[in-house]
């Protein structure tokens, strides 16, 4: 005991005038915070405790990476430019990490001062220091692989982090909160039952004192929702079910008992606007996916976005850009908030490119519908009404004998991220022009079995379909200018800097930067298998690093 | 008589498959036996030593001895991996068939926790462990406590009384490198000292006592001394004997309660 006292002492020694006294963390009876900056020589830091502010105000802080997209507004963009377009083109490897794992590597790293929070296959956790990538420690989330369901594989996004905890979601539908200091388990609550269908795969989101969480599960029947926990407790705060029950409104737009196992997940990381106090969240399919006449109506708030003041968990309003769909088209897009003129006024807006080729501007305020456009290659809409309800065109549902319709099941685009950056003031998302044939069939609903009462296939070889980056103007949806890649399947993300730059990458391998503005290629690099995340970009010590998830490893780069 | 045998190992081995292929019942080990137990070792020895180690305190492959797997939670998922391999992983499908993978996993589970039930009152352990005995000043369970020391959470499946009992005892004689500390100065003169996270050959990484996880480059320190002893001190004479089984008692009953919700 006397040594550790001793240690302690040395430690407050050590510590450079300067250096942020930590605000201790609650529930944490016997720990310290997590404490200042690193003693002088460190490469690494100990994160400052994260406040719910510093989340609030992530925009002042660029060296550091607060949250899955980057701050609350999702832009996936940042300030830094010590990489630009007058010198990526010497940007080099500064470090690899490999996974344990064959299973497709998803994670957008959190980087709080000089520290990296990574998560791996099925739902491990691995801290690391940013600028070397050497692991401090990492948590391995037992997992019984009879217990969960899965359609699409054992998939994590990323972590959320606010004081000396980070939070983690599973693939058993469990939310976890884990010291950052030893990576001891903290507390554990089982959101739903895994063998029922539910699952978690995106990040969790910090809201002042909460954790928001999404859940998966749409292609097993659950209904879906969102859920807001204590952050030191795990309690259960709030649930908002995507699906209103009995009595609610919306309901009606359910046939029979439909609403029940109607799907209208939440697998994708929404975003807050802290002077609106709400939280918007994506939704994905209804179920069973296919098969429309098994719930006849607009199945709201299915491939809708939900708006919810964020104390509560209460519906302020939603917008459903794809009613009583059958193709499969999940609205799980992260929100992108960004505030820009309308006919001379600034609006708060919300941009939206969608698995369902169209290109949505929103009133984030109210959810009023502003505009809308396809940006890739659709048949299944004649386009859209004054109030954003698709137009259909006829006979463009599933059948036994197969109906072929653009997007692909997998959409125009899906949950990869999309980027707003401010220096250019554009609108940058992944696209794909292609078309699958769509099947129906009958299903039935059995707990814990997949339930989308249909399938489809590519109508052609994918080679033949175009996939690229493409710029659009926000506030019409125009097209600037697109990079094409390769067709491969991969679902890159899109980072922008104020250095200029745009880092994405391709389903062959390749990561690459572009210039924002015009979409020239000015720096790429062969990182060997598909880039299937989204990159980000942070600094420690004054060193600009971007980093990003390519098949079965992490790269991070810098200038030399 | 031999064939009565014969049959009956056939059919008892048709249940235990049947129970394999139910993903609603985890199948029961059907070699349990001293002497199943002492096959699996001598199999062990054969097909898995030669990257777990001889004592299965790891080598190539990971410790086995701690009670618990990265990739395994139960039994059933034990004999999986010890007769298919993991896939994506350098562990090998090489044990040859059923019975011997389950002799196997019986084996290992001689070799971490056990489920003994010590004599002492769990209860009044727990009371010391958060009170006067100050176990919780450095270790945690299920998020009380605090972080300077293990987390004892899990402690009763993965250690054993006689594991505990040293532990407490003489915390130097079996301690996990995880727990060894160090000591360094930078070329700047600043000293740091701290748990020895992770000691690579181009930088070291520590947890201090105020919390932080540091990393360093070698290129930029004076000195660095890794220390190999338990910051633990030997409660041999500080307990009561009554009072260290109570305390034994209450750690071989942690199974992981009480973090989950």
């Amino acid at each position: 005991m006397r040594n550790l006292t001793a240690l302690v002492l040395v430690l407050c020694v050590a510590c450079q005038p300067g250096d942020s006294t930590p605000e201790p963390a609650g529930g944490d009876p016997g720990g310290a915070a997590v404490g200042p900056g690193a003693p002088a020589g460190g490469i690494g830091a100990g994160p400052r405790s994260v406040t719910a502010e510093r989340l609030v105000n992530a925009e002042q802080e660029p060296h550091n990476w607060l949250m899955y997209s980057g701050d609350y507004k999702s832009q996936r963009y940042s300030t830094l430019g010590q990489i630009n377009t007058g010198n990526v083109a010497n940007l080099k490897v500064e470090w690899v990490h490999q996974f344990n794992t064959l299973s497709q590597v998803e994670t957008s790293p959190v980087v709080v001062d000089g520290l990296m929070f990574i998560t791996e296959s099925p739902s491990n956790l691995i801290v690391m220091d940013a600028a070397t990538g050497r692991p401090f420690w990492r948590y391995d989330h037992p997992v019984d692989q009879d217990e969960i369901r899965l359609c699409c594989g054992l998939n994590n996004r990323g972590v959320a982090v606010l004081g000396d905890l980070v939070y983690l979601g599973t693939v058993d539908a469990h939310l976890l909160a884990l010291d950052i200091a030893t990576g001891n388990v903290i507390w554990d609550v089982e959101v739903e039952r895994a063998d029922a269908g539910y699952s978690i795969t995106s990040a969790p989101l910090i809201i002042g004192d909460k954790v928001v969480t999404g859940m998966a599960g749409g292609e097993y029947g659950v209904r879906g929702f969102l859920d807001a926990y204590d952050a030191k407790t795990g309690e259960r705060v709030w649930r908002f079910y995507t699906i209103p029950g009995p009595g609610e409104p919306g309901n009606e737009t359910w046939s029979g008992d439909s609403w029940r196992t109607g799907g209208a997940p939440t697998w994708i990381t929404g975003s807050y606007d802290p002077d609106l106090n709400l939280v918007y969240w994506g939704t994905g399919n209804p179920a069973p996916d296919w098969n429309g006449d098994m719930r006849l109506g607009d199945n709201l708030y299915a491939d809708a976005v939900v708006a919810l003041n964020a104390d509560t968990g209460e519906l302020v309003w939603a917008f459903q850009f794809t009613p009583h769909d059958t193709h499969d088209w999940d609205a799980i897009q992260v929100p992108v908030l960004a505030d820009l003129e309308v006919n001379g006024v600034e609006r708060k807006l919300m941009l939206w490119a969608n698995r369902n080729a169209f290109y949505y501007v929103l009133d984030r305020e109210t959810g009023e519908f502003l505009h809308g456009v396809p940006f890739a290659e659709q048949t299944w809409a004649q386009g859209l009404d004054p109030n954003g309800r698709p137009i259909l065109v006829e006979d463009m549902d599933p059948t036994e004998e197969g109906v072929e319709v653009s997007p692909t099941i997998g959409g125009a685009t899906n949950w990869n991220s999309p980027s707003y950056s401010p220096t250019s003031g554009l609108f940058y998302t992944y696209a794909l022009d292609g078309a699958d044939i769509y099947y129906m069939r009958d299903d039935e609903y059995v707990e814990g079995e997949q339930f989308t009462g249909g399938y489809g296939q590519r109508a052609d070889d994918p080679e033949n379909f175009l996939t690229s980056i493409r710029a659009l103007d926000p506030m019409t949806g125009e097209l600037v200018w697109e990079y094409p890649i390769d067709s491969s399947p991969g679902r890159p993300g899109v980072l922008t800097t104020g250095g200029g730059l745009l880092f994405s990458g391709s389903g062959d391998g390749y990561f690459f930067a572009l210039d924002q503005e015009t979409g020239e290629s000015l720096w790429h690099l062969s990182v060997g298998g598909r880039v299937h995340a989204g990159p980000m970009t942070f600094s420690v010590d004054g060193r600009q690093y971007v980093s990003v998830a390519a098949s079965h490893a992490l790269f991070t780069f810098a200038l030399p | 008589m031999s064939r009565i045998c014969t049959i009956w190992t056939v059919a008892f081995l048709a249940s235990a498959t049947l129970l394999l292929q139910s993903s609603e019942i985890e199948a029961q080990n059907p070699f349990t036996s001293a002497t199943d137990i002492a096959d699996g070792e001598r199999i062990f020895q054969l097909d898995c030593a030669i990257c777990h180690g001889g004592d299965a305190r790891g080598g190539m492959g990971p410790d086995l001895t701690r009670g618990t797997y990265r990739h395994a939670t139960n039994d059933e998922q034990l004999f999986q991996i010890v007769r298919y391999g993991i896939e994506g992983t350098e562990m090998p499908r090489r044990v040859r068939t059923d019975p011997r993978a389950w002799k196997v996993v019986a084996y290992l589970r001689t070799l971490g926790g056990g489920g003994e039930l010590p004599p002492g009152d769990p209860e009044r352990g727990r009371e010391l462990f958060f009170g006067s005995a100050t176990c919780s000043t450095c270790h945690m369970v299920a998020g009380e406590g605090s972080r300077q020391g293990p987390d004892l959470t899990l402690i009763g499946w993965q250690r054993s009384v006689d594991f505990l009992r040293q532990s407490i005892l003489e915390p130097d004689a079996e301690l996990d490198p995880r727990w060894w500390s160090a000591q360094l100065t930078t070329r700047q003169g600043t000293s740091v000292s701290g748990y020895l996270l992770d000691d690579d050959l181009h930088a070291v990484r520590l947890l201090d006592g105020s919390g932080n996880l540091l990393a360093f480059r070698k290129t930029e320190l004076e000195s660095f001394q890794p220390i190999k002893t338990s910051r633990m001190p030997s409660f041999a004479g500080v307990l009561s004997d009554d009072d260290l089984d109570n305390v034994i008692a209450y750690l071989a009953s942690l199974r992981g309660e009480g973090v989950e919700q």
